[in-house]
């Protein structure tokens, strides 16, 4: 008797131990976390976003109510959404075109690995750790109409002085300048490292070849680096649509909106102004627009990769 | 082709020179602003034409700033945050990567494709769902609120995963023929062998914690539970006239200072994550 209630106990234990030690094996374990996290604070939140796009919200007064298309309707008649869905739009592009050819450039530059070169690599670096809201107000004081430094420049050149963030056809570029500013050390880091793996190999061949350093770059260099492509772009990308810190300090959104950007618009008209159904149907424009970006992006760049 | 094409003859070299001038001027001459201005006094901040270097150099505008800005508890408050998160990723996310990267399992295509969500989604997209599942919670204005969504990062779990592939299964598995447990795997054959990439996104980690003001602004309205970026923001006034920029710029250096010496101690490491594992 003692002895089968021992073996039993034992049985149990032992077949405790196994389960608990699959569980720890399990590589569903090691990914539980991450993924509770994940649903609970990325994919239900647009979720979130999505149903609540369709309803008309209102916490205060305790309205809940299905709207249908309505709230969908209103920001697309709305002047203010099309002007900053448009500045958005614009803003991205401009970051993209501006900062990534600029950091190829740089990083080609800089590739060689010499002593000027790896403390000059760690120096435009530097933009990147500094915080949104330090490079916001250095720009700003460096922006200013009246005693800043960059009007000081342009007059040193001649140049007639900006008025800057002041003004409702520069505020925009202005942005543009800086986010642009920010994120170049970055990506050229990036290009870097992608240049030191092309294997030597290939550029003996094209100097066998005698391909031209042109012919080099776009033969061999751009093929080879082109899967940070991808990571870049969707980074930039992405960086450009969430862009918040330095609209909020630079210009909150003005003069009459021309620097007005998504996500600040969406922070205004949900947090601001309690228009929850109106906020989050913007959010899910963004969210489609850069669903579509990702996208067409994968697509293009696949292409390209099966090419090569 | 490197060497071939920018042989040292003098043009060359002199067009080289030239643009390592520009591109220092470029990045490096604001960030000397920054420092310049934070030692002038305010009258001299607002000359035209700017002065370059302060005529009378106040290193008291330091004092000043920390003073008004109650700069050490902003500090300790950026501090807590960003090494909670870190500590938090640790726990999260390289078993995660690890997982996805050396293991198989059923669902993984897709199971990845969902963890990776949040690089094509930006969460500023879904703030508002956020901001009102914390408020259901609790935890607007709690350290926890401000630092628990941040233990999952796509970023940090896609760029381990890309460097956990390079690591050779053989060593996994004589790891494991020796009847080494997950737990052991991942602190003592994993952990050791990608440090760089790991010590690459942690520092990554810190940088957007330290710097972050969007969440900050978002999930906090208490004074006791929020960052360094708030301690700027409470140097700008509404009037723009009023503003002291020597004393703002001396808070942005002081808020700078300690990424600068993350960054400095970490160059290496950083390097070398990024050329073997970013990229494909």
């Amino acid at each position: 008797m003692k002895q089968c209630a021992c073996s039993e106990g034992d049985s149990v234990r032992n077949y405790l131990r196994r389960v608990g030690s699959a569980v720890l094996r399990s590589p569903y374990t090691l990914i539980l976390p991450a993924f509770a996290l994940c649903l609970t604070f990325s994919v239900v939140p647009a979720a979130l976003s999505i149903r609540d796009s369709f309803r008309s919200v209102d916490y205060v007064a305790g309205i809940d109510k299905f709207v249908g298309a309505a709230n969908y309707a209103s920001i697309f008649t709305d002047e203010v959404f099309l002007e900053v869905f448009k500045n958005t739009v614009v803003f991205m592009f401009c970051t993209v075109a501006l900062s990534i050819p600029l950091a190829v450039a740089v990083a080609l530059f800089l590739n060689e690995d010499r002593f000027m070169n790896n403390l000059t690599q760690s120096v435009i670096f530097t933009p990147h750790i500094v915080s949104f809201v330090a490079v916001a107000t250095l720009w700003m004081f460096m922006m200013d109409p009246r005693y800043g430094i960059l009007n000081h420049a342009l007059g040193l050149f001649g140049l007639p002085p900006l008025r800057w963030l002041m003004d409702s056809s520069t505020s925009l570029l202005s942005l543009i300048i800086v986010a642009s500013w920010k994120t170049i050390g970055f990506n050229s880091l990036i290009v870097i490292a992608a240049l030191q793996k092309i294997p030597p190999e290939l550029y003996e061949a094209a100097r066998l070849d005698r391909s031209s350093p042109l012919g080099t770059f776009f033969r061999v260099t751009l093929p080879m680096i082109s899967p940070v492509f991808v990571f870049l772009v969707t980074t930039s990308v992405i960086g450009a649509f969430s862009t918040f810190d330095l609209v909020k300090f630079m210009t909150e959104g003005g003069p009459r909106n021309s620097s007005s950007l998504m996500v600040y618009w969406i922070y205004r008209t949900g947090f601001l102004h309690f228009q929850i159904g109106r906020a989050m149907a913007g959010a899910v424009v963004l969210m489609l627009f850069l669903a579509a970006v990702s996208a067409l992006n994968f697509a293009l760049m696949n292409k390209r990769a099966h090419y090569q | 082709m490197k060497k071939g094409a920018f042989a040292s003859r003098s043009p060359r070299a002199a067009l080289r020179a030239a643009g390592l001038a520009a591109l220092i001027l470029v990045f490096v001459f604001p960030m000397f602003f920054m420092t310049s201005t934070s030692l002038k006094s305010s009258r001299e901040a607002n000359l035209t034409p700017p002065s370059l270097v302060p005529a009378e150099p106040r290193p008291e505008n330091y004092s000043s700033a920390w003073g008004r800005m109650n700069f050490a508890h902003y500090l300790r408050n950026s501090l807590l945050s960003a090494f909670l998160t870190i500590a938090g990723q640790l726990l999260v996310c390289v078993p995660c990567a690890y997982a996805f990267a050396k293991r198989r399992f059923r669902f993984k295509k897709p199971l990845y494709r969902i963890l990776l969500f949040d690089l094509i989604v930006p969460a500023q997209a879904i703030f508002f769902p956020i901001y009102i599942l914390e408020s259901r919670l609790g935890w607007i204005n709690t350290m926890r609120g401000l630092v628990i969504p941040f233990f999952y990062s796509a970023f940090t779990i896609f760029s381990l995963v890309q460097y956990f592939k390079t690591i050779p299964d053989e060593i996994l598995d004589a790891a494991r023929l020796d009847g080494c447990s997950e737990a052991r795997m991942i602190t003592r054959v994993i952990a050791p062998m990608a440090s760089p990439i790991i010590i690459t996104v942690m520092i990554f980690t810190f940088v957007y914690k330290w710097n972050d003001y969007f969440w900050t602004s978002i999930l906090t309205t208490d004074e006791a539970v929020r960052t360094l970026p708030m301690a700027i923001q409470n140097l700008m006034p509404v009037d723009h006239a009023a503003r002291e920029w020597n004393i703002i710029m001396a808070g942005n250096v002081m808020a700078l200072l300690p990424m600068l010496a993350a960054y400095i101690l970490a160059n290496k490491a950083v390097k070398r994550g990024f050329i073997r594992g970013s990229g494909k």
